[in-house]
């Protein structure tokens, strides 16, 4: 039976003041003391793991790690956003203008791409496809990290029953086979915009956003500045903002951008099955749902969605994975 | 620096209380009735305190003896279990989160840790300055620059790095930039928590000579927390020794130095490092035995009786009270309080007091 | 048990012992934004048997990089070695292959750290950490290694021995972890232990009880100690010898009584008269002006001349040599002769 290190504060994770644990006294911080003699000797060598280093984003780009997945991403956003200006490249660039006479044809001068079964040239309908992939991409990334750090900090700051409701609740979740909730969700659903889309994927991904926001605002909350601010006076509201969540948005930032590829690819994973968006609605899932049964004979129509799809998913990822190492203090 | 004053237990000293604690007691309840493990923690077991205008006390204790909660109830940060304490005369114990924002400007804490109490993502300009952005009425916006550099030049710090950030400074000057932040609010009561126990030897005596300096300019009253005798030992006017959530032992400076009643005191005394190699020897006699006792399962009777030379039955039996030995003496909570002796060296014949 | 430690307990002196590891001109860098910097500085020592070296300095004045150099457990990438020999028994570890590096750690050179909790596994029995050690160099079997795990859990301390062997180490406490951490060096029966701020996280009672095991341990076992810390009066009763080092550099050594009594530093000085004492009430601690050094930034010349009483203009254009102020005591300052005067 532990006899004298319970520590006397009831705090899971509570790294609080030592010297009341028998035995001993923080000499160090959660450096550890393996590594506090580094940061004496060398100041700025050692870093908190859960802080963004301050400055840490400006040498960045310069790095081609960076620097590649980034120009790729910052392309797609840009298709994204201004369809048109890139759909007219090579031909009329309409994605609607179709005409059955071409159906099915393959790659030929002014249509890259070549035809759908419909007729309508293919690179315009990929091109087009982009904003709404991307969209929902971010759409539901944005909505998983604001939920995530709204609930994550609260039920790291105010511990007790918040923490309780959160963590149960995130446990449901966990429990729960997401695709078929999602499947299900749905296909009971009439509209199937690309908000309504974004909306389910939320409500399924959320809490393993917020489980990683919590662990890490867990961690951040017992350090002794956090104290100090409530201690100085700071409103509740002030010292998550300030103190708490600087310090411990590092880990979802990287997330965010490895996630944005995962729901892409989500949503293109839904239309496939089709549950997700439908036609005149023009994105990668649809076209990849569409050429499921005529890839055989038409490899075009299968190839060209999926390659622009695997390639921006990977832009994404290869950017978070590069951005997790860059910020990495040990690297440095 | 202050003339001496005759001093006895209770505590008699010159100028207004401004910070009073009275049988306070902080339990804690560790573990959850879900994984079955539930216990109380005594902590802080019927500590009484009296701190006046100006002055220090030094209170003094190793692991598990409830200093570092006793810390965070005299500054406010914790709610006392029972017992009452009153700062410039109001009572803190029943204060709501309000009035207990207002009475930050009167007492603040000095933290332990100079890795970890400053944000390190805020420059240290911005942390000194954050109390008097919370409090906007005690310092204007537009004064509020020139403030945070009076602060910082007034703790020995640069005004001129105020834009740097804490982990560009050493683990002294960290320390300083919270006591700064302390400072801001012009409290009248600095409640320090082992405030240079996690720095060298050496930077610790610039963080006292800093902390007297501030002391006699600003008037300021100090509750300095510290694990051994021989950091308080300059700077604290009086000193309660702390074991397992109970003082032992409590008196004026001299009275504890150089007349301690109570074995415990008594060894933390053996204890403090001497440059001198010859004495060295001499105090190794009193070494003690074991460890500090878990608080989860304290042992009855008087705590120390564990590891004390001279424990008897009636240790076991009955909780010494925190009483004068005879009168005049200072208090100090055994059953067979240490006679003075002449030298220092020798253990001192014990004499029962009942 | 080797050749020389039989002939030290059969002169039954330790006055005279043969080094067992020699450290020469040891200078270990750091990498500080995108440049190296020495945290250790051209710094030489002997270890011998059944003495005792005090390594004594501030935080981030290159004394626990100096161990863990010797022992070979720097941190990977940010450091290296870049100048210098540590030769045990002759042979200079530091251009060993790795293999024969590891056969050095355990029976020749084992390390305690300062706090036991992040230096044991926290998820293997203390027991099996303990006897890792004696199983690797001795070729000891399970059961053999258990038992010996007991002997040495009782040879520092530890009370109930049989039964806590079987525990893990957050079930200890700080005190008796470190007695542990003793335990796990032992293991191997190594002729040099170096402890790292062994007692710098204890409660002040079992510092006391720290140091007198490390000390009655010492004496028994006729082990050269390497002890590591920033506080002068812990170490008061129990060196022999003194290394005291600055920004990287040695500031003084030799003899512990000669440092003590004929402080040739102006620092070790300071070291000495900053220790409270309870007749300097009232008037302000004798201290180290200054911060300490920046090791990518240091002073030209001598690296304390900026918070040195007596810095002269020599101090900022010569970096004074270690030079002998009397047998085996040497300081490194242009007025070593004047400082121990005084």
């Amino acid at each position: 039976m532990p006899d004298s290190d319970k520590s006397i504060v009831d705090a899971p994770g509570a790294a609080r003041s030592a010297s009341d644990q028998a035995g001993g006294r923080p000499a160090v911080g959660p450096l550890g003391a393996d590594q506090a003699w580094v940061a004496e000797a060398v100041p700025g060598a050692v870093d908190l793991p859960t802080a963004v280093p301050r400055g840490a984003l400006r040498g960045l780009l310069r790095r081609p790690r960076v620097l590649f997945p980034a120009g790729v991403v910052a392309m797609v956003l840009l298709i994204a956003a201004f369809p048109a200006l890139f759909a007219g490249w090579f031909g009329h660039g309409d994605p609607r203008e179709c005409n059955l006479r071409s159906s099915g044809q393959g790659p030929q001068p002014g249509h890259p791409f070549g035809f759908d079964i419909q007729g309508c040239d293919l690179y315009a309908n990929v091109v087009y496809g982009t904003r709404s992939s991307v969209s929902i991409g971010l759409l539901v990334t944005g909505g998983c990290v604001i939920v995530a750090v709204v609930l994550g900090s609260l039920a790291a700051y105010y511990r007790g029953f918040v923490d309780t409701l959160v963590s149960r609740t995130m446990d449901i979740f966990f429990g729960f086979p997401a695709l078929v909730g999602q499947v299900v969700i749905l296909n009971t659903l009439q509209r199937r915009d690309p908000f309504v889309v974004s909306a389910v994927l939320i409500f399924f991904f959320w809490p393993g956003f917020t489980r990683l926001m919590r662990g890490s605002a867990l961690s951040t909350v017992d350090l002794d500045y956090v104290k100090a601010a409530s201690g100085v006076g700071a409103s509740p509201l002030r010292v998550i903002v300030r103190h708490v969540l600087p310090n411990s948005i590092a880990p979802i930032m990287v997330l965010t951008s490895l996630s944005v590829g995962a729901m892409i690819t989500a949503e293109s994973a839904l239309t496939f099955l089709g549950v997700g968006l439908r036609t005149p609605s023009i994105s990668w899932g649809v076209q990849l749902n569409l050429a499921q049964d005529q890839f055989r004979t038409h490899l075009h129509l299968l190839l060209f969605p999926s390659l622009f799809l695997t390639i921006t998913v990977l832009a994404f990822v290869l950017l978070g994975d590069a951005l997790r190492d860059a910020l990495d203090p040990r690297m440095r | 620096m202050t003339a001496p004053t005759t001093e006895t237990a209770g505590a008699r000293h010159r100028g207004e209380t401004v910070l009073c604690a009275r049988d306070v007691h902080r339990i804690f309840q560790v573990g959850s009735w879900l994984s079955g493990d539930r216990a109380t923690v005594h902590a802080v077991n019927g500590i009484d305190l009296d701190l006046g205008r100006g002055e220090t006390i030094g209170i003094v204790g190793e692991s598990g003896s409830g200093k570092s909660t006793l810390a965070q109830l005299l500054a406010g940060l914790d709610r006392v279990t029972s017992g009452e304490i009153e700062l410039l005369g109001e009572p803190l114990h029943t204060m709501s989160r309000r009035q207990l924002r207002h009475a930050r400007r009167h007492v603040q804490l000095v933290h332990q840790d100079p890795f970890t109490s400053l944000d390190p993502r805020m420059a240290i300009g911005a942390i000194v300055r954050e109390p008097l952005d919370v409090h906007p009425d005690v310092v204007p916006r537009t004064g509020r620059r020139r403030a945070v550099a009076e602060l910082l030049e007034m703790v020995g710090l640069n005004p001129d790095h105020a834009g740097r950030l804490p982990h560009q400074f050493s683990g002294g000057q960290r320390q300083r930039v919270g006591i700064a932040r302390a400072l801001a609010l012009r409290p009248e009561v600095l409640v320090c928590d082992e405030p240079v126990s996690a720095l060298d030897v050496s930077v610790q005596a610039q963080i006292i000579n800093l902390l007297e300096r501030l002391q006699a300019e600003l008037g300021l009253a100090y509750v300095f927390i510290a694990h051994d005798l021989a950091v308080v030992q300059h700077i604290a006017d009086r000193v309660a020794v702390m074991y397992l959530g109970r003082v032992v032992e409590q008196g004026s400076h001299a009275e504890v130095y150089d007349r301690p009643r109570h074995p415990y005191t008594k060894a933390l005394l053996a204890a403090i490092p001497k440059p001198d190699r010859a004495s060295r020897h001499a105090s190794r006699s009193l070494v003690l035995r074991g460890e500090p006792p878990s608080a989860l399962d304290p042992p009855s009777g008087c705590h120390f009786r564990t590891r004390c030379w001279q424990a008897q039955e009636v240790c076991a039996a009955q909780s010494p009270a925190l009483l004068p030995a005879e009168p005049g003496a200072h208090a100090a909570a055994c059953h067979f309080p240490l006679v003075p002796a002449a030298a220092t060296g020798s253990a001192g014949a014990a004499q029962p007091r009942d | 048990m080797s050749a020389s430690r039989a002939v030290g307990e059969l002169t039954g002196s330790n006055t005279y012992a043969p080094p067992l590891v020699e450290v020469e001109d040891l200078c270990v860098e750091f990498r500080v934004s995108g440049r190296w910097a020495a945290a250790v500085d051209g710094v030489s020592l002997t270890l011998a048997l059944g003495r005792t070296l005090a390594v004594l300095g501030e935080s981030g004045s290159g004394k626990s990089a100096t161990a863990r150099a010797m022992v070979g457990v720097l941190p990977a990438g940010s450091s290296r070695v870049s100048r210098g020999q540590v030769r045990v028994h002759g042979r200079d570890v530091l251009t060993m292959s790795s293999d024969d590096r590891r056969a050095t750690r355990g029976p020749q050179l084992a390390m305690i750290f300062q706090d036991a909790l992040s230096a044991l596994n926290p998820v293997l029995k203390v027991g099996y950490q303990i006897a890792e050690g004696a199983r690797e160099h001795h070729g000891l079997s399970r059961r053999e290694g258990r038992d010996r795990a007991v002997e040495l859990l009782e040879l520092v301390g530890i009370p109930d021995a049989r039964r806590r062997v079987g525990n893990y180490p957050h079930q200890f406490s700080g005190g008796m972890r470190q007695r542990v951490m003793i335990a796990t060096a032992l293991a191997s029966d190594p002729e040099v232990l170096i402890a790292d701020e062994p007692t710098t996280a204890l409660d002040v009672t079992v510092q006391a009880q720290i140091l007198e095991l490390l000390a009655s341990l010492q004496a028994d076992r006729n082990m050269s100690l390497m002890l590591i810390t920033h506080d002068m009066g812990v170490v008061a009763g129990v060196a022999d010898d003194i290394l005291v080092l600055y920004a990287g550099r040695v500031a003084e050594q030799g003899p512990a009584d000669d440092v003590y009594d004929h402080p040739a530093h102006p620092y070790t000085r300071a070291l000495l008269a900053s220790i409270p004492r309870a007749e300097q009430k009232g008037k302000p601690l004798p201290v180290v002006g200054g911060q300490p050094p920046d090791i990518a930034n240091l002073p030209s010349g001598c690296a304390f001349r900026t918070r040195c009483p007596r810095a002269a203009a020599i101090c900022a254009t010569t970096r004074p040599p270690l030079a002998e102020v009397s047998p085996g005591h040497l300081s490194a300052c242009h007025f070593a002769a004047e400082v121990a005067a005084s």
